[in-house]
């Protein structure tokens, strides 16, 4: 079987970004990052990494807690707190202020921004939601800007391979480490040809 | 690692790192908006001195800051 190379468009990259910006949203964290992916990897429906994790003990609600401890203690990969939250500490209602400016200049108007001649030096703002963490782009799309993962499981290889802090802290909260969980992602793998 | 606090518990406590992580979210926000409103204004035809003006800053400092080296049609006007 020939698999031709579509930058973006490998189905698991695709539901894994989508499901860690989920979590990230739910836990209201300033960023999306391998912590993030983790729990993705977790309640994606390619149960590979899922197995992996629960070979060492490790389930979804004990990982959202190991998470969520992580990064409100400000050991995680990024802002702990995200900018909705921190704007309504001072009165500021960021989703009142983005329902304006949809209204007032289009759906896609803060994409089409960064895009423009005059959006070109402009940096990352609270109009454009949460950050991508360094450390999860390396995790989802390689150095070659793209990644293809055949099953979960190499996606959580990849996450490893990505070294981020924040996960090695999340991971030794659930009495494992990056080490141990490589060795047994590596044997499953192998196992399954 | 620092102790876990809720960013409420923070906020009440007039905590130094949500007070200027709040105001840095604020600042790059409003960088946001003063870029959308600079994009349309360009798209409706306004030039460089005239959205100066509306912003209450020189049109050097605005067109140094959204003018493109890039489209050379799109210079001072």
């Amino acid at each position: 079987m020939t698999r031709r190379a579509e930058p973006g468009r490998d189905p698991i990259t695709a539901r894994l970004m989508a499901a860690a910006r989920e979590e990230a949203d739910r836990a209201r964290h300033g960023y999306v990052g391998c912590e993030h992916l983790l729990l993705a990897l977790l309640t994606d429906q390619d149960p590979t990494a899922r197995d992996i994790l629960a070979s060492l003990g490790i389930r979804l609600p004990a990982a959202r807690a190991a998470v969520a401890g992580v990064i409100s203690s400000g050991s995680g990969d990024g802002p702990r707190w995200n900018a909705a939250d921190l704007l309504a500490t001072l009165g500021v209602d960021l989703a009142a202020i983005q329902h304006q400016m949809r209204a007032g200049f289009g759906p896609h108007a803060i994409a089409e921004l960064y895009r423009s001649p005059v959006g070109r030096h402009l940096s990352w703002g609270p109009l454009c939601g949460p950050q991508m963490a360094p450390g999860l782009k390396k995790a989802l799309f390689g150095n070659e800007g793209h990644s293809r993962f055949p099953t979960s499981g190499h996606a959580l290889l990849s996450l490893l391979d990505a070294g981020s802090g924040g996960l090695g802290a999340v991971l030794a909260a659930l009495g494992t480490s990056p080490g141990l969980l490589r060795l047994a992602a590596t044997e499953r793998l192998r196992q399954a040809g | 690692m620092s102790e876990a606090i809720s960013l409420a518990e923070a906020a009440s406590h007039r905590d130094p790192e949500v007070g200027l992580a709040s105001v840095a979210a604020l600042r790059q926000m409003v960088e946001q908006l003063e870029a959308l409103q600079v994009k349309a204004a360009r798209e409706d035809g306004w030039t460089w001195e005239r959205i100066a003006d509306a912003l209450g800053v020189t049109r050097q400092s605005v067109h140094r800051k959204y003018a493109s080296r890039r489209f050379p049609g799109r210079r001072l006007t």
